[in-house]
């Protein structure tokens, strides 16, 4: 019987119309998510566009923007263009810029570090990736309160590490734990480890949490 | 030939041109999205999709379903350990997205396969079809993870955010169900 389920099932398929037609709207979706779904990013990115407007209306010329732009009198120039989608920058600076709030740098990983790489999300989340001895570390900072560590892994371990005011949730398995979580009050913070420590060795990592 | 028209640009778009053509570099980001949505799309987008009809019984719906999960895969930038866990959380997500999809829509579509299998009087699988359709969202959805996708019940309670054993109730019931409907034409695997 199943195999006729089975069948049912491969009759379903992602036509080459689908497909482009769902990579078309994906794209458009992902440039300007709709109407409800995203309300603050709806906000600050028509805010952003609208100054960026302004600042390629001086730079292009008026024969060719007078045709495809609308200018507001009103939008001050020299406006610093928004960031975008998903940003590879040069620097821990560039990034706290991409984001708009201060990015940690972090020094006190198990391993010597040998390359960082700076993301910015959308310029919401701002991410560090910290690699040397065939490790890593995964650093992510948000301007919320929810999980940002993108990590959805079952982790049969879970306890609390209290540093200062703030509480750390710690994921792993055992001792050896992969995943630190925590807020602020005011930013989501994310560190994964490839490789699991204890969680005392946990507390040497994120000690300038309580500073 | 079909020719896929796109609307006429808003004054916001043609910004965003004139900005890529400033700034390559955003034509060159928005080129890695595309991939990895292709990406997504051609590995799993067939499974997705089939899965998010067992819930939805309607191919629109359903190809909306499969949109909205690459759209969140895009935006959540979820990290995984392997690809079994990638499409667990894919397959987790369209799942949420259907029984959302569910809540609202009040008006039952046309389910294009059934129509297909019924003028092709493909009888025997448009019963099998009729028959899970009829089962509970829960029974339907575990039925369809476990004989369709392999998952074991382990990994189905994962996908579907329940216990193991109310997956394997799901399964039990759900196959007691289909032998009532199918009146035991047909046979099942009893092994969990």
């Amino acid at each position: 019987m199943m195999k006729r389920y089975n069948a049912v099932m491969e009759r379903l398929k992602v036509t080459e119309e689908m497909r482009r037609r769902i990579l078309h709207h994906v794209q458009q979706e992902v440039e300007s998510p709709s109407a409800g779904r995203s309300r603050f990013w709806d906000a600050k990115l028509n805010r952003y566009l609208s100054l960026a407007a302004c600042v390629v209306v001086l730079l292009a010329g008026t024969f060719v923007l007078k045709e495809t732009l609308f200018v507001s009198p009103n939008s001050p120039p020299g406006v610093q263009a928004p960031s975008d989608f998903i940003e590879d920058v040069a620097s821990i600076e560039e990034l706290s810029e991409k984001v708009g709030f201060p990015v940690e740098e972090l020094t006190a990983l198990p391993f010597q570090v040998e390359t960082r790489s700076y993301t910015s999300y959308w310029g919401e989340l701002a991410q560090v990736v910290y690699s040397g001895e065939g490790q890593e570390a995964t650093f992510r900072k948000s301007a919320d309160s929810t999980d940002n560590s993108g990590d959805f892994t079952e982790h049969p371990t879970e306890t609390q590490l209290e540093l200062g005011d703030i509480s750390v949730t710690l994921r792993g398995k055992e001792n050896s734990f992969t995943l630190a979580v925590w807020f602020d009050g005011n930013y989501a913070y994310s560190l994964s480890l490839s490789e699991g420590v204890s969680a005392e060795s946990w507390a040497d990592i994120l000690s300038w949490i309580s500073t | 030939m079909n020719v896929i028209v796109s609307p006429p640009l808003t004054w916001m778009q043609r910004v965003r041109l004139l900005f890529a053509r400033v700034f390559p570099a955003v034509d060159e980001r928005r080129a890695e999205i595309n991939r990895q949505a292709e990406e997504i799309l051609d590995q799993y987008g067939n499974s997705i999709l089939r899965y998010a009809y067992s819930y939805l019984h309607n191919l629109s719906d359903a190809e909306e379903v499969l949109q909205d999960t690459l759209v969140q895969f895009l935006k959540t930038a979820p990290r995984f350990e392997n690809e079994t866990h990638r499409k667990a959380w894919l397959l987790r997500v369209a799942g949420n997205l259907s029984k959302n999809r569910l809540e609202y829509n009040a008006v039952r579509r046309t389910d294009e396969l059934n129509e297909e299998l019924t003028a092709e009087q493909q009888e025997d699988l448009s019963f099998v079809w009729e028959a899970v359709k009829a089962l509970p969202e829960g029974q339907r959805a575990a039925i369809h993870l476990f004989y369709y996708e392999g998952y074991p019940s382990k990994e189905i309670a994962k996908i579907l955010q329940k216990k193991e054993a109310t997956i394997r109730s799901d399964l039990h019931r759900g196959r007691a169900k289909l032998k009532e409907l199918l009146r035991e034409v047909y046979d099942f695997d009893e092994t969990l």
